[in-house]
């Protein structure tokens, strides 16, 4: 079976749907989500349909229920963003920020649409949030980015007036923070994508292979790689900082360090060498002291035997 | 490469100032919630995130074919580099003025586009004591343990403290049979001696290397040892037998320390 295409519309739709469509167009160019969406989360707010959806597990669910924390509903953000040509000479050291930029900016979005779907449910936080990268085939050199995750409402004690808080945690670790005298505040995440050329040292490791001059034989720490990397991470790591200062937090929770790299074949008359392209995410859930949230007894440990 | 308390070497500006901000009093860990609260209730205090990293071009071993032999080109190069990365990342410990760090994770990325080239990772959590009680290792530097930050919680409970990670390595060449040995063999239960004993002392040497690393740092034994045994592409007859673990000594004044019973528990997941 395969699929025709017709050219045009493929009906006359009636014009009230076209104008929904035009609208729902409208809100995700200006970073929001679409209409059906805001209106039955909406609906979900001012108490209809009854039934929230959640991907907790029954114990979970018990422990929450027992705490007060109760799930809304599933809510989701997600952008595909086109990472445009970086201009200059492409393959200079350092960021490449045209690409780092694309990355961030699609997390953002992301971010963004998932946080109206909260609260325009009018839930209070969002837990489990996974962040997921998707590529399509269909769309070459676009970035994707899908956010997905449990709304839920909080009992009044761990409410907050700033808005829905985005995390990665569990609810268990929600509580669990807010216990011991932490908030959580929101995610902070980054993505450093850098370009790291192979200066002369690197090129002779790469060239003489085995049967020719004597720098393919010896072991030794390839110094500009290594350099370039850390330049790269640390840059990523230093954005993260910077934004969960920005937020008000006292320190990130969870970090996870993600690095991806491959090579990029440079040649030209007379030589041929193997630059570094290094790609670092980093993730984590920003928290502030907040004494006042502490409960009494603070959950302490407990050396237990499983049976 | 030796260590030294003040080098900040391979460190970037950037990486500078994130040091800085942690200073300040921002810290990052990538310890997940459970770690984070045991490790605060053991009464440290997470102060940053702190990496070594090193990328690292492995020489050309020579090796007969028929001869059961360790690989010293590779060894050394398995062993040095893992070393610069762990030194580094004492080094940004130190920096934080931090006690040591928690939740190593010693990594080793290879790239299919650079054969003889591996990058060598280590990651972990930088802490400090809120008392202000002695945790450094005998040898004046920051400790260093792969302990999660329950098992941490619980060696502390223990009346040890962790000094730093020991490791040992060995990269091995396997002899290949001859024809005349495999037909021997041929439709017999028989123990293949030569790969054996191969096998055997390559892990021996491992592990020997690992104790003396142990004895050096005075400590009074290694726990949570790993044995790793893989072949990182080298083809079927190289492998490396890497031991890794945490060397501990017992805590100041627990001569007298009890362990609490642990509470047994019917876990209903």
């Amino acid at each position: 079976m395969s699929f025709l295409f017709r050219r045009g519309a493929a009906q006359p739709a009636d014009p009230q749907a076209q104008e929904r469509a035009a609208e729902s167009q409208r809100r995700i160019e200006a970073g929001g989500i679409p209409l059906p969406a805001s209106e039955r989360l909406a609906a979900l707010a001012q108490g209809a349909g009854g039934a929230y959806g959640s991907d907790l597990g029954v114990a979970e669910f018990a422990l929450l229920e027992r705490l007060g924390i109760k799930p809304v509903t599933l809510v989701m953000g997600s952008s595909i963003y086109h990472a445009g040509w970086q201009t200059g000479y492409i393959f200079q050291p350092g960021e490449m920020r045209v690409v780092s930029d694309a990355y961030n900016e699609s997390r953002r979005l992301a971010l963004g649409r998932m946080l109206e779907e909260t609260q325009t449910a009018g839930a209070d936080a969002v837990v489990g949030v996974k962040i997921t990268q998707g590529a399509h085939d269909w769309a070459p050199g676009a970035v994707e980015f899908i956010a997905l995750g449990t709304a839920v409402r909080l009992p009044d004690a761990l409410r907050t007036k700033d808005g829905p808080v985005l995390t990665d945690l569990s609810g268990q670790e929600y509580w669990k923070l807010c216990a011991s005298g932490l908030r959580p505040i929101g995610i902070a995440a980054h993505t450093s994508v850098h370009y790291v050329p192979a200066t002369w040292q690197t090129q002779m490791t790469q060239q003489s292979g085995m049967f020719g001059g004597g720098a393919a034989w010896q072991n030794q720490e390839l110094r500009d790689f290594t350099r370039g990397v850390y330049a790269a991470r640390e840059s990523a790591m230093g954005y993260l900082s910077a934004e969960a200062r920005a937020r008000g937090g006292d320190g990130v929770v969870g970090v996870k360090l993600e690095q991806h790299s491959r090579g990029h074949r440079v040649a030209g008359i007379g030589y041929e060498r193997e630059d570094l392209i290094v790609t670092f995410n980093l993730m984590g859930t920003v928290v502030r002291e907040d004494p006042a949230l502490a409960v009494e007894e603070p959950p302490s440990a407990l050396s237990v035997m499983r049976l | 490469m030796a260590y030294d308390p003040t080098s900040t070497e391979g460190l970037p500006q950037a990486g500078r100032a994130r040091l800085e901000q942690n200073r300040a009093g921002l810290f990052t860990s990538d310890l997940s919630v459970n770690e984070f609260l045991l490790v605060r209730q053991a009464g440290f205090q997470p102060l940053g995130l702190v990496i070594g990293s090193s990328i690292y071009h492995i020489g050309i071993q020579l090796a007969s074919y028929r001869q059961n032999q360790e690989l010293t080109v590779l060894s050394q190069a398995m062993y040095e580099a893992r070393e610069l990365a762990m030194t580094r990342m004492e080094e940004e410990a130190e920096q934080l003025g931090a006690d040591g760090v928690v939740g190593v994770r010693l990594d080793i990325g290879r790239y299919e586009w650079g054969e003889n080239m591996a990058e060598f990772i280590a990651v972990g959590t930088a802490v400090k004591h809120r008392g202000g009680e002695l945790h450094r290792a005998p040898s004046g530097r920051p400790f260093t343990s792969d302990l999660t930050g329950q098992e941490f919680w619980t060696l502390l409970q223990t009346g040890h403290r962790p000094v730093g990670m020991v490791m040992g390595s060995c990269v091995y060449h396997v002899a290949h049979q001859t024809m005349r040995q495999s037909l021997r063999q041929t439709g017999q239960n028989i123990e293949l001696p030569n790969f054996t004993q191969a096998l055997y002392d390559a892990r021996e040497l491992a592990m020997e290397r690992m104790q003396a690393e142990a004895l050096e740092a005075k400590a009074e034994g290694i726990v949570g040892v790993d044995i790793h045994e893989r072949s990182h592409g080298w083809g079927s007859h190289v492998i490396e037998f890497f031991a890794i673990g945490t060397a501990i000594i017992p805590a100041e004044g627990s001569e007298d320390h009890v362990i609490p019973a642990p509470q047994i528990v019917l876990d209903l997941s």
